[in-house]
């Protein structure tokens, strides 16, 4: 289950109104099928209230803003006003949102069909889009905020950012952005000292928080995995808590990007960490997603960055896949690792050696010069 | 006879079932379980739109409503 099926099946359960534990399974769902359930859900409920809505419009239509924010505010319940938002035309309910009290604005947002909302929100006054951050803010209501947020332009979103002043608020806004591509530039807005004070989260967040941090760390580019990880490898502490963490929250899928994405001196800082030895599940877990996620042309070539007895337990547990000598051999072919991988085959038992041997009688049989020249420097190895 | 769980999702959601999301992760009794949750959780939508209008302008919606074609 990934951080972000977790993140999407909570908004889902927000959406359906359902309790916090209740269809949890929706999890094991992928993030995009989850979001897809959500997407239809908004639609079928536009669907739905088109019929209560229509008759309105033409009321709606004449109405001065004075005094159809009036209505909104004192007369209509909050889905009809968040309904009758998506079908007048921009201009008019933007009329109607700027009258509007920031309190009622924050309740209609909760409401609000995000497609509707990314026109909305984008063209709202400043002042506005502050004042009812701030109100979400003081509700605690993160995820309407996150969704908020999502459709701002620059200007709007560094003043926000600004009124979020505490960190956890930060992370769990940022964890409901819904567009993972914002995220980037979300945190590209920040200072960096902020973005450094997101990842010292990591030393004393609780549980869920830890959880969000994750979600953050496995969802940006890696370029800014790359400048997170390396805030994150100036701090012995911070690394291995992001090590145990990995564990606890068994997302190694999400945490090997990261990794990868870090420059070669902090992955060799987080390879030697003493937490490898202490726990020798976590190299299982590493392989193990290596496996899965179809790691294996970054992961091999970063053995080499592993102390020798982290080389030997990698190879028993790579022994031990069911393909794993098959990709490995498949990912020392496309990146010429085969100095790494041939000596992670020298610590394996003698079967899989076989196995190996086989693998590479098959490429031989395309490219003959291969196999001789894997072979020569197999040395030893290539008696088997 | 009983629709399968995702007719029933296509029916909820008024959509055709190629573009319904894959939900094999789930059993089948979970699947039932969120068809329901979306059941109610529409018709939860739907009474509170209708408890959204107030009473005064009720019956000026049914009138309207009488007018158009």
């Amino acid at each position: 289950m990934s951080l972000a099926a977790q993140a999407e099946g909570l908004k889902l359960r927000r959406l359906l109104g359902a309790d916090p534990a209740e269809l949890g399974f929706v999890n094991r769902l992928s993030p995009r099928d989850i979001r897809l359930l959500r997407q239809g859900l908004w639609a079928q409920r536009q669907r739905q209230d088109t019929a209560h809505v229509r008759p309105l419009l033409g009321i709606a239509r004449w109405l001065p803003a004075v005094l159809a924010a009036w209505v909104c505010e004192r007369r209509l319940g909050l889905p009809l006003v968040a309904a009758l938002a998506g079908e007048l035309a921009l201009q008019q309910t933007l009329g109607i949102a700027r009258l509007l009290s920031p309190a009622r604005l924050a309740d209609v947002c909760t409401e609000l069909d995000p497609r509707v909302a990314h026109d909305l929100v984008h063209v709202l006054p400043e002042a506005k889009v502050v004042a009812v951050a701030c109100e979400l803010l003081s509700r605690g209501d993160h995820l309407t905020l996150g969704r908020f947020a999502d459709h701002l332009g620059d200007a709007a979103l560094v003043a926000v950012l600004g009124v979020i002043v505490d960190d956890a608020d930060l992370l769990h806004t940022v964890y409901f952005i819904e567009s993972r591509s914002r995220l980037d530039h979300i945190l590209h807005l920040l200072p960096v000292e902020r973005r450094q004070r997101l990842m010292q989260l990591l030393l004393h967040a609780d549980s869920a928080q830890l959880q969000q941090l994750m979600f953050l760390l496995s969802s940006v580019s890696p370029g800014l995995q790359a400048e997170l990880g390396a805030l994150a490898a100036a701090d012995t502490a911070m690394l291995t808590r992001l090590l145990e963490l990995t564990r606890e929250q068994d997302c190694w899928a999400d945490t090997l990007p990261l990794l990868l994405a870090m420059n070669e001196p902090d992955q060799r800082r987080l390879l030697t960490l003493p937490l490898w030895q202490e726990q020798p599940e976590l190299l299982q877990g590493l392989w193990q997603a290596a496996e899965h996620e179809h790691y294996w042309l970054t992961l091999l070539p970063l053995c080499a960055l592993m102390s020798e007895p982290m080389q030997q337990a990698s190879a028993q547990i790579i022994a031990m896949l069911p393909q794993g000598i098959e990709h490995a051999s498949r990912a020392a072919l496309a990146g010429e690792y085969w100095g790494i991988w041939l000596s992670l085959l020298a610590a394996m038992p003698e079967p899989r050696q076989q196995d190996f041997a086989r693998v590479l009688r098959g490429y031989g049989e395309v490219d003959v010069g291969l196999e001789m020249r894997v072979a020569r420097l197999a040395g030893p190895l290539a008696d088997v | 006879m009983e629709a399968s769980p995702s007719a029933r999702l296509a029916t909820l959601l008024g959509c055709a079932p190629q573009g319904l999301p894959t939900l094999s992760a789930l059993s089948a009794a979970e699947q039932e379980q969120l068809c329901t949750a979306i059941e109610r959780s529409l018709r939860q939508h739907e009474k509170a739109m209708t408890a959204s209008l107030p009473e005064f302008l009720r019956p000026l919606l049914i009138a309207l409503r009488s007018r158009r074609p």
